[in-house]
């Protein structure tokens, strides 16, 4: 994101604290990406409408609070949607969910120049469900949302270097057990 | 043993079938009745304070006038007692 883009977007934002009004241009820009970024964490659309609503009421509501930190507005979005999802899955103490996207798997195996077939990503998704929750939601937000590290950790309340950390981690073990040269951004 | 649950999806979700839950008119329309409940709670909040503090100013000013009229009464009864002790013996200096 150009910090032009960035200086547009805070312009809106200090807009919208006197006039709520004029959030709505931020609200169509993201709702698409929040949206799928909650839903792949439900894989239910009720419910990820339920969740997306009261993200946004809540970015509404507290806007007033809202300053520049050093990363896009959209990190604080989907900090807040992240927060939502956390507290639904608190409230139902249920495991969590993580539904993706066939052909973006397909996508980052064939970056990571192997050759795909149903097998691989059965042996992948085993894989997947046997990781922490914590290195899910860093991958899903590295390869899925395509978010730098700073903004990993903003979004997830960690530390730089550790969302790093746990990317490393579950990419090293993706390596050994699949024979992947996958790299830190998803490519070769 | 899977800590979470992984599902694959087929298909991306469509941008259409999204757009069927975007509507900022319906969300602004939630924002600006919950500002409503908030005034309306913190409305009810200050009417409450002031209610209290109200009685509790009327109760000190009741308990007030029932000391003063408890001492009033008592230094009536003690002057009484002493015009009574006065006529019965007036020579005495007290």
């Amino acid at each position: 994101m150009s910090e032009a883009e960035i200086q547009h977007e805070y312009a809106i934002l200090e807009r919208s604290k006197k006039n709520p009004k004029a959030f709505g241009e931020l609200y169509e820009k993201y709702f698409d990406r929040i949206f799928n970024y909650v839903f792949r964490q439900t894989d239910d659309e009720d419910l990820t409408a339920d969740l997306c609503s009261q993200a946004f009421l809540s970015v509404l509501k507290n806007l007033e609070r809202y300053e520049f930190r050093g990363v896009p507005f959209s990190a604080w979005l989907y900090k807040i949607a992240s927060n939502e999802v956390n507290k639904h899955y608190r409230k139902q103490k249920g495991s969590k969910v993580f539904s993706i996207e066939e052909l973006r798997i397909r996508e980052l195996i064939e970056q990571a120049n192997a050759g795909w077939d149903e097998e691989i990503i059965q042996r992948l998704m085993n894989y997947l469900k046997d990781l922490p929750t914590e290195m899910l939601e860093v991958l899903e937000l590295r390869f899925f949302e395509d978010k730098d590290f700073k903004e990993i950790a903003f979004i997830l309340d960690i530390t730089e270097s550790g969302a790093k950390m746990r990317t490393y981690r579950a990419l090293d073990r993706l390596r050994k057990n699949f024979n992947l040269r996958i790299k830190y951004d998803g490519k070769e | 043993m899977g800590r979470n649950e992984i599902r694959l999806r087929r298909q991306k979700m469509s941008s259409g079938r999204i757009a069927r839950h975007r509507n900022y008119g319906e969300l602004m329309e939630r924002h600006e009745r919950g500002i409503k409940l908030r005034r309306m709670a913190v409305a009810a909040i200050y009417f409450l304070i002031i209610i209290c503090l109200l009685i509790f100013y009327l109760v000190l000013r009741q308990r007030e006038q029932q000391h003063k009229g408890v001492k009033q009464d008592s230094a009536l009864v003690e002057k009484n007692k002493n015009g009574l002790q006065y006529q019965a013996n007036p020579g005495s200096n007290f």
